[in-house]
């Protein structure tokens, strides 16, 4: 039961991240690219936390937090790079 | 961890799976970039509050209490960072004039970034 819970976990994820996959490579706009590479490491996140918590590895955190520093500054940084090209 | 923990916190991780995976399905179908915009920002971060509490509630009894303080400092930074990040998108959309939905009804208003003559806003 719980197996079975889990991998259907582990199945969900990987759609969604396929979902974001789709979005990165047809977007029509640079922005969508962005916004979805930005949830693509937010779903990186979301598996890597769940690994966290089935097997009990304590890198898993560390490795998150990074990600998710990593990312925000990523996208902060292109949106407001965008933002002043489009003001221009 | 007795079997009942262990089917609570698995059932926490499917709900939020299936929200990430409404996430991926927001990414794909709605219609233009505002709305692709506001959907998976707000299901994620309730995903990673389920997630996080289904790990929490795995490792409560665990004898290192570091990852229950790595796992609220990690959730502290997503739901911090993500509508910071959502709002700075949104405005580079508007800035670059990205097109509406033809539905869409209003018009955007924020602050123009460079005032009229010339100076950076900051």
């Amino acid at each position: 039961m719980v197996a079975v819970i889990l991998s259907l976990v582990l199945v969900l994820l990987a759609f969604a991240a396929a979902c974001a996959t789709y979005r990165v490579v047809v977007g029509p706009h640079v922005l969508d690219r962005l916004l979805a590479v930005d949830k693509l490491s937010f779903m990186v996140m979301g598996y890597l936390v769940f690994e966290l918590s089935v097997t009990g590895e304590r890198l898993y955190t560390e490795a998150a937090i990074a990600l998710g520093l990593f990312s925000f500054v990523l996208t902060s940084f292109l949106a407001n790079y965008l933002t002043e090209l489009g003001q221009r | 961890m007795t079997p009942l923990v262990e089917l609570i916190a698995a059932i926490l991780d499917l709900l939020a799976a299936v929200l990430f995976m409404g996430s991926g399905i927001g990414l794909v179908r709605l219609p233009d970039f505002y709305t692709r915009c506001h959907s998976p920002t707000k299901v994620v971060s309730l995903g990673f509050l389920l997630f996080t509490a289904a790990a929490a509630l795995r490792h409560a009894d665990s004898e290192h209490a570091g990852v229950l303080v790595r796992l609220a400092l990690l959730l502290g930074l997503v739901f911090v960072t993500v509508p910071i990040s959502a709002q700075m998108l949104m405005r580079a959309g508007i800035a670059n004039d990205v097109p509406r939905h033809p539905g869409t009804r209003g018009e955007p208003s924020i602050e123009p970034l460079i005032e009229p003559d010339g100076q950076a806003r900051r």
